[in-house]
C-alpha cells in the first residue's frame, strides 16, 4: 500500500476531522 | 515506599481547595479584572452563548489551532532559532503532531530533541500547553452552567481568556521558579557541544579525532511547568521526564506529580462550588481519590515490591512455539535456556527502565498518575513494568475518569454518573433525576454516544492493527506484549493521555528519512484520526446533554429522591464505573497484560 502522502492531503484530512465534529454537533440537535 | 505517593496526592489535595474557590470566583466572573485586561475581555466577549454557539466556537478555535500548527511545523526549515538545521517533518508526523498538542493528548511520535527546533518547542508545543489544556475547562464551565440553568453558557472566548490568563499563566510562573532553582535551563541557545571525560566515548570522527557530545537545550523552565499543570505532558526530549534536565531531582519529580494533578483536583471541587452542592462534589473526589489510590496501590505493589519476572531463575531449559508469518507453518520455536539466576539484585522490586534518581517507587507511582489524570509525561519505560503492574495505567485510560484531565475527567465521570443514575431509577421503578432534572430518552442516547465512542476507538483500531501487518511490522515484542503495545498506543490515543508504552515502530521522523519505520505512516494517520474523534464527540454530546437537561424544570424534592451527596452514592458511582469498564475492556485485557503475567517466559512468568 503506498501511502506517500504530500502536507496538502494531510491538510484537508485534518479540517474534515474538524468539519466532522462540527457535523456531529448539527446532528446532537436532532438527537 | 509509600510515603511517596501519599505525600503527594495529600499536597495536592490541600492545594486544590483553595485553587477550586479561585478557579470558581474567576469562571464565575466575579473578579474585576486589571485595567490592561478591561479592554481586551470587553473585545473578547461577544455576549452570552447558548450551547450550540459555545461549542461551535469550541470546535472553530480548535480548527485555527489546527491551520497554525500546521504552518508553524510545515515550515520549520525557514524559521529563527533553528541553528541546527532541523528540516521539516513527514507530513503524516505533522498531522498527528498538530492533532496530539491541539487536543491536549500530546502522543508523540517523534523526539522533541530531535526533530524539533527551538521556535518549534515554544511556537508550537508551548502555545498549544496553554490553549488546548483550556478547552476541556471551558467545557465543563459550559456544563456546570447549563446545569444551573443559567440564560447562557457564558462566552467561550472570554472563558478560554480567563482560564490562560489568571490561572495557567500565574501558577506555571510560580511553578517555573521552583523548575529553575533545581537547576532546569532556560535558554535560547539550542545546543552545548562538550568535550567527554572520556576522549572517544561519542566515537570518532572521519580524521580520527574524537568526537563532542551534542547536549540539546533550550527553554525547558518556562516549557515544563505547563507542561504538568495542563496535563499535556509533550516532552522537550524523547525521554521526557526522565531526562536529567527536563526533571532534574526528586524534588522537581514531586513537582511534576503535584502539578499534573493539580487543576484536574481542584476542578472536581469547582464544580460542587459553582453548584453549590460541596458535599456532593466530595463525594465525587472520594470516588475519584478512591480508584486512584487503587490504581497507584497496584502499579507500586505488582511492579516496585515484586522482581522482574525476566531476571528471575528459570531451572528448566522450555520451548514454545509462537505465531510468525514467514515461519513455514506459520510457527516458530522459541527456546529458553535454564537461567538458575542473573547476578541481579532485585530486592527493591523490578528496576529496569527505571530513574532511580527519584527512588525506587517514583516510577510506579508517575505511570499510574500520569494516566489518571491523562497528562501523558513519564518518568520510566511503561514498557518495562512488570505486566501485571502494566494493567493499572491502561485501566487509568479506559476509564479516563479518575480525575481525568482538566474538566474533561469531570466530564467523563457525568457520563458515568448519569448511567449509573439511570440503571439505579430502572431498578426501582422510578424515572431517574440528576440535580432535580429528569433524565431522559436524550440524554441517555448523548450520555452513551459519548460514553462508547472512547471503547470503540480503542477496540476498532487495536484489533485492526494486531489482525494486519501495519501492526505486526511495528512490535518490537510477540504474543501478548506485542499486543499490550498495540493497545497502549490506541488507548492512549483514545484518551487523550499522550503517554508511550514504548516498543513500537511509529517515528517516521525527518521528512528526508531514508529508512522511516516501516508502518509509520498508517499509525501516524490512525492515531490522529482516533484522537480527534475521541476528543470532540465526548465534549460535545455532554455538553448537549447538559443543555437538555438544564432547559428542564425542577423536581421537588421528595423521599423517592436518590440522594446523591451520600456515601451509598458513591458506591453506586463507583460501581458503575468499575463493572462499565470491567465489561468493555476485560477481554482486551486478558489478551494483553493478563495474558502476559500468567504465561511463559518470555511472554510472561
Amino acid at each position: 500500500m503506498d501511502l506517500t502522502i504530500s502536507l496538502p492531503t494531510m491538510f484537508i484530512l485534518g479540517l474534515a476531522g474538524m468539519a466532522l465534529c462540527y457535523a456531529f454537533l448539527i446532528a446532537c440537535e436532532k438527537i | 515506599m509509600w510515603f511517596l505517593p501519599i505525600s503527594m496526592l495529600v499536597t495536592t489535595t490541600i492545594l486544590a481547595i483553595p485553587l477550586s474557590k479561585y478557579v470558581a470566583w474567576i469562571m464565575d466572573g466575579k473578579y474585576h479584572p486589571p485595567r490592561v485586561f478591561r479592554w481586551f475581555e470587553s473585545k473578547l466577549n461577544l455576549g452570552p452563548q447558548n450551547w450550540k454557539q459555545y461549542t461551535a466556537s469550541l470546535l472553530i478555535f480548535n480548527s485555527i489551532l489546527f491551520v497554525f500548527g500546521y504552518i508553524v511545523l510545515s515550515l520549520q526549515p525557514w524559521m529563527p532559532l533553528n541553528p541546527q538545521g532541523r528540516g521539516m517533518l513527514a507530513p503524516t508526523t505533522i498531522f498527528h503532531s498538530v492533532v496530539s498538542f491541539m487536543t491536549n493528548t500530546d502522543l508523540q511520535h517523534y523526539s522533541g530533541d530531535q526533530h524539533f527546533s527551538n521556535f518549534s518547542q515554544i511556537f508550537f508545543c508551548l502555545t498549544n500547553f496553554f490553549l488546548s489544556a483550556s478547552i476541556g475547562f471551558c467545557s465543563l464551565a459550559a456544563i456546570i452552567r447549563a446545569f444551573r440553568s443559567d440564560k447562557s453558557v457564558g462566552c467561550f472566548f472570554l472563558d478560554m481568556w480567563r482560564v490562560v490568563a489568571y490561572m495557567f499563566v500565574p501558577v506555571s510562573f510560580v511553578l517555573a521558579l521552583f523548575f529553575l532553582q533545581q537547576g532546569t535551563p532556560m535558554t535560547y541557545q539550542s545546543n552545548y557541544l562538550v568535550n567527554t571525560l572520556e576522549p572517544a566515548a561519542m566515537g570518532t570522527a572521519d580524521n580520527g579525532q574524537p568526537k563532542q557530545q551534542n547536549i540539546a537545550v533550550g527553554p525547558l523552565a518556562a516549557f515544563i511547568p505547563m507542561k504538568q499543570l495542563g496535563t499535556n505532558g509533550g516532552g522537550f526530549y524523547g525521554m521526557n521526564s526522565a531526562h536529567p534536565f527536563e526533571n532534574p531531582t526528586a524534588f522537581t519529580n514531586f513537582l511534576s506529580c503535584v502539578g499534573m494533578m493539580l487543576f484536574p483536583l481542584a476542578l472536581v471541587l469547582m464544580y460542587g462550588r459553582m453548584l453549590g452542592r460541596m458535599r456532593h462534589a466530595w463525594i465525587i473526589f472520594s470516588v475519584m481519590m478512591a480508584m486512584m489510590a487503587g490504581t497507584i496501590g497496584w502499579t507500586v505493589w505488582y511492579d516496585t515490591l515484586k522482581p522482574n519476572l525476566g531476571l528471575t531463575a528459570h531451572p528448566v531449559s522450555r520451548q514454545y512455539e509462537v505465531a510468525s508469518a514467514t515461519a513455514a507453518g506459520g510457527k516458530r520455536p522459541v527456546v529458553l535456556p535454564a537461567v538458575a539466576g542473573l547476578p541481579v539484585d532485585q530486592h527493591l522490586g523490578n528496576l529496569e527502565g527505571k530513574e532511580l534518581r527519584f527512588g525506587t517507587s517514583a516510577g510506579a507511582t508517575f505511570a499510574a498518575m500520569t494516566v489518571d489524570v491523562t497528562d501523558g509525561a513519564v518518568n520510566c519505560e511503561h514498557d518495562s513494568l512488570n505486566p501485571i503492574a502494566a494493567l493499572s495505567p491502561m485501566a487509568g485510560m479506559w476509564v479516563n475518569c479518575i480525575y481525568g484531565g482538566k474538566g474533561v475527567g469531570m466530564i467523563n465521570l457525568l457520563l458515568f454518573l448519569v448511567i449509573g443514575i439511570f440503571v439505579a431509577g430502572q431498578m426501582v421503578g422510578r424515572t431517574p433525576e440528576y440535580l432535580g432534572k429528569k433524565i431522559g430518552a436524550r440524554e441517555m442516547k448523548l450520555a452513551m454516544i459519548a460514553l462508547l465512542i472512547h471503547p470503540i476507538m480503542i477496540l476498532g483500531p487495536t484489533g485492526l492493527f494486531a489482525a494486519t501487518s501495519w501492526g505486526m511490522k511495528a512490535v518490537n515484542n510477540p504474543g501478548p506484549h506485542g499486543f499490550s503495545q498495540i493497545m497502549y498506543q490506541f488507548s492512549s490515543a483514545s484518551a487523550n493521555n499522550g503517554s508511550a508504552f514504548d516498543g513500537l515502530g511509529v517515528s517516521y521522523g525527518l521528512n528526508s528519512n531514508p529508512n522511516p519505520a516501516p508502518t509509520a505512516q498508517q499509525w501516524d494517520i490512525a492515531a490522529a484520526l482516533v484522537i480527534i474523534t475521541s476528543r470532540f464527540i465526548p465534549i460535545i454530546a455532554p455538553i448537549a446533554m447538559a443543555a437538555g437537561l438544564g432547559a428542564k424544570k425542577s423536581v421537588p424534592f421528595g423521599l423517592g429522591t436518590l440522594r446523591d451527596d451520600t456515601f451509598t452514592f458513591g458506591c453506586l458511582l463507583f460501581g458503575s464505573i468499575v463493572i462499565i469498564g470491567a465489561l468493555l475492556f476485560l477481554p482486551v485485557a486478558a489478551l494483553g497484560p493478563v495474558a502476559e503475567h500468567l504465561g511463559p517466559i518470555p511472554f510472561g512468568g
